[in-house]
C-alpha cells in the first residue's frame, strides 16, 4: 500500500510538473468560454444551450486529457527508461501501472469537479445541483474506463496507435448501441452483440442531455451506472496489468 | 559450494528476441553460472554480446525464453527476489522534477522502508556519494557523474545483499570514472558480504575490482573464473631491446636466461629487459585467440 501511494503520489506530481497538462487545461479553459459564448449566440433555451455546450466542452476536454496525459505518464517512463529504477525495486509491475492510473484519475476528477462548478456557476443557474452531481459521477465513470483503455493500449503498442486506438473504442462505445439496433440481419446482430461485450456503452453514461434539461435519473440507476463504471475499468486495468506481466521491458 | 553460499543462480538460460515479423535473434545463449556471496564479479564482452539483456534478465525485467533463474533462492521473476538487489541501470534516468533527497525517499518507500529509516539513510547515502551539498536540487541540473552518483546511492538504500551495476563507468571522464570506481571499492568495504555484479567493456575496471570475471561473446558465456586464475594462465613473457635491432618478444624466464647468455656470448649490447604486465587484456585476447582457433579447426 505505501509503495502504491507513492507511486501515485509522484504521478500526480510528474502530471502537475507536465507542459502537456497545462496545454491541455488552456484547451479545456477554451473549450468552456468558446462553449459558453456559443450558448449566448441562441436565441431560445440559451442558458439549456450555453450549459449542454459546456459540458460537452468538458467532456472533449478530458477525452483528449484522459488518452494524451495516459499515454503520457505511463510511455514515457518506458522510452526514457526511468522505469527501470522502479522495476528494480520489490513492488509488482501491478502496482506501478495502478499507481500511475490513480494519478491521472485523482488530477481529472480534480479537474472534472472544478469545471463542473465552473459551467453550473457560468450557465447552469436554473439546474439543480443534484443534476449537475449525476453528470459528474457520470463523466467520472466514463473517463475512469478510457483511461484504463488507454493503458492497456499504451502497455502494448506506441504512442500513436495507442491515441488512435482508445479514440476509436471511444467513438464505437458512443455509437455501438445504435449500430446494433439498425441491422436488421440477425447473424449480423450476433456480432455486433458479441461486440458490444467487449466495447464499453459510453452513450450509457452520457447523461449531458438529460442534466441541461435538468432531468434526474432515479439514483439506482446512477448506482447501477457506478457498478458498471467500476466493473469496466476494472475489467480493461485488469487486461493492462496482464500484459504489462507479460511484456518484456528492454529499457 | 553450498547452496546458500550462492546468490544468484543462472541455469541453462536463453533469450530469444523478435527483431520483425519473421525474424528472430538469440541474445543469450544457455548461459549458466553461480555467483557466490560477497564477491565482485565483472561481467566482460564487446557491445551486443548480451551483457545487459543477461543481467535485465536476473531483474525480471526480461522473460528467459528457456532456462531458469533464482536470485538468494528466489525465482528471478517474483517481487520476493529484488528486496535483495540495489541496481544501477546504464543510463539512470530519473524523473526530472525531483529533488536528490526527494528521489532517495521515492525509492526507499518501494520497499515499504519506514519514512524516519529512509529519511536516515538517506542523508547518509547522500553523503557517502558526496551528494549532501545538493540534497535539496532538482536532479534536472545535475551532471551526467552526479546523476550516476545518485543512483549508486539509490541502489544502496535498503542495505543489498546484491548490486547490479550495469556499465557503471559508461559516458565518463577519466575522473569521473575514477570516481565511481573508487566508490564501488568503498561500497563493497561498506556493505561487507554483498555481491557486486557489473557489466562492463572497460578491462582495467573489471581488473582493478573483480575478484572473478565472466567474458560474454555473441550471447555465449566464454569464460568464468577467478580473476587471479585467468591472469595466472597468462604466461609471463619478457621483451629485450636490443641495439640497432628490434625488440625479441620471449615466453618464458627460461628463454629469457638462455637468450640473454647467448646474445651476451655474441658481444650484442642489450639495451633493456622488459617484462609483459600480468593483465587481463592480454588474458582474455589469449582466450579469444584460442577459441577462434578451436572453431576455425572445427569448420576446417
Amino acid at each position: 500500500m505505501k509503495a502504491l501511494t507513492s507511486i501515485t503520489m509522484t504521478a500526480i506530481r510528474e502530471l502537475l510538473y507536465e507542459r502537456v497538462f497545462y496545454i491541455l487545461i488552456a484547451f479545456s479553459a477554451v473549450a468552456l468560454v468558446l462553449s459558453y459564448l456559443l450558448g449566448q449566440l441562441t436565441y431560445t433555451e440559451q442558458n439549456k444551450l450555453t450549459l449542454d455546450f459546456m459540458l460537452g466542452g468538458i467532456e472533449l476536454s478530458m477525452v483528449l486529457f484522459s488518452i494524451f496525459m495516459g499515454i503520457s505518464l505511463f510511455q514515457r517512463e518506458l522510452v526514457l527508461g526511468t522505469v527501470a529504477l522502479v522495476l528494480s525495486k520489490p513492488i509488482s509491475r501491478g502496482t506501478f501501472l495502478i499507481g500511475k492510473f490513480l494519478g491521472q484519475l485523482v488530477v481529472q476528477m480534480a479537474l472534472i469537479a472544478c469545471m463542473s462548478v465552473l459551467a453550473y456557476a457560468m450557465g447552469g443557474a436554473q439546474v439543480g445541483t443534484a443534476a449537475v452531481f449525476q453528470f459528474f459521477i457520470a463523466t467520472a465513470l466514463k473517463i475512469s474506463i478510457l483511461t484504463s483503455i488507454t493503458y492497456l493500449f499504451a502497455v502494448n503498442t506506441g504512442a500513436i496507435i495507442s491515441a488512435l486506438g482508445t479514440f476509436l473504442l471511444y467513438t464505437l462505445g458512443h455509437l455501438i448501441e445504435n449500430v446494433t439496433l439498425s441491422i436488421k440481419d440477425p447473424e449480423q446482430i450476433v456480432l455486433w452483440k458479441w461486440i458490444q461485450f467487449f466495447v464499453p456503452s459510453f452513450e450509457s453514461l452520457n447523461l449531458k442531455n438529460l442534466v441541461s434539461y435538468n432531468v434526474l435519473i432515479p439514483w439506482h440507476e446512477v448506482g447501477v451506472l457506478m457498478v458498471y463504471g467500476l466493473f469496466m475499468t476494472g475489467i480493461y486495468l485488469s487486461l493492462a496489468v496482464f500484459c504489462f506481466n507479460e511484456r518484456d521491458i528492454p529499457t | 559450494m553450498k547452496a546458500s553460499e550462492i546468490d544468484i543462480s543462472v541455469v541453462s538460460v536463453s533469450k530469444t528476441f523478435r527483431t520483425g515479423l519473421f525474424t528472430k535473434k538469440q541474445a543469450v545463449k544457455d548461459v549458466s553460472f553461480s555467483i557466490p556471496r560477497g564477491e565482485v564479479i565483472g561481467l566482460l564482452g564487446p557491445n551486443g554480446s548480451g551483457k545487459s539483456t543477461l543481467l535485465k534478465m536476473i531483474l525480471g525485467f526480461l522473460h528467459p525464453t528457456e532456462g531458469e533463474i533464482s536470485v538468494c533462492g528466489e525465482k528471478s521473476q517474483g517481487r520476493k527476489a529484488r528486496f535483495q538487489i540495489g541496481y544501477l541501470p546504464e543510463n539512470p534516468r530519473f524523473p526530472k522534477f525531483l529533488k536528490a533527497k526527494e528521489a532517495m525517499l521515492y525509492y526507499g518507500a518501494l520497499y515499504q522502508l519506514p519514512h524516519a529509516t529512509i529519511d536516515k539513510k538517506a542523508d547518509e547515502l547522500l553523503e557517502l556519494v558526496g551528494l549532501r551539498h545538493v540534497a535539496n536540487e532538482r536532479i534536472k541540473g545535475f551532471s551526467k557523474g552526479m546523476v550516476q552518483r545518485l543512483a549508486i546511492a539509490q541502489s544502496l538504500i535498503n542495505r543489498p545483499r546484491i548490486l547490479i551495476f550495469d556499465e557503471p563507468m559508461s559516458g565518463l571522464d577519466p575522473m569521473g570514472r575514477i570516481e565511481i570506481r573508487n566508490l564501488i571499492k568503498k561500497v563493497h568495504l561498506e556493505l561487507k558480504d554483498s555481491t557486486i555484479f557489473f557489466s562492463s567493456h572497460v578491462l582495467e575496471d573489471v581488473e582493478q575490482l573483480c575478484s572473478y570475471v565472466a567474458l560474454m561473446n555473441e550471447g555465449i558465456l566464454k569464460t568464468f573464473s577467478t580473476t587471479e586464475a585467468l591472469l595466472s594462465s597468462e604466461a609471463q613473457r619478457y621483451d629485450i631491446s636490443l641495439d640497432k635491432e628490434m625488440t625479441r618478444t620471449v615466453d618464458s624466464i627460461e628463454e629469457l636466461v638462455s637468450d640473454l647468455t647467448t646474445l651476451l656470448n655474441e658481444k650484442k649490447k642489450i639495451i633493456a629487459v622488459h617484462p609483459h604486465r600480468k593483465n587481463l587484456e592480454h588474458a582474455l585476447f589469449r582466450q579469444n585467440e584460442s577459441l577462434q582457433t578451436r572453431t576455425q579447426e572445427k569448420i576446417g
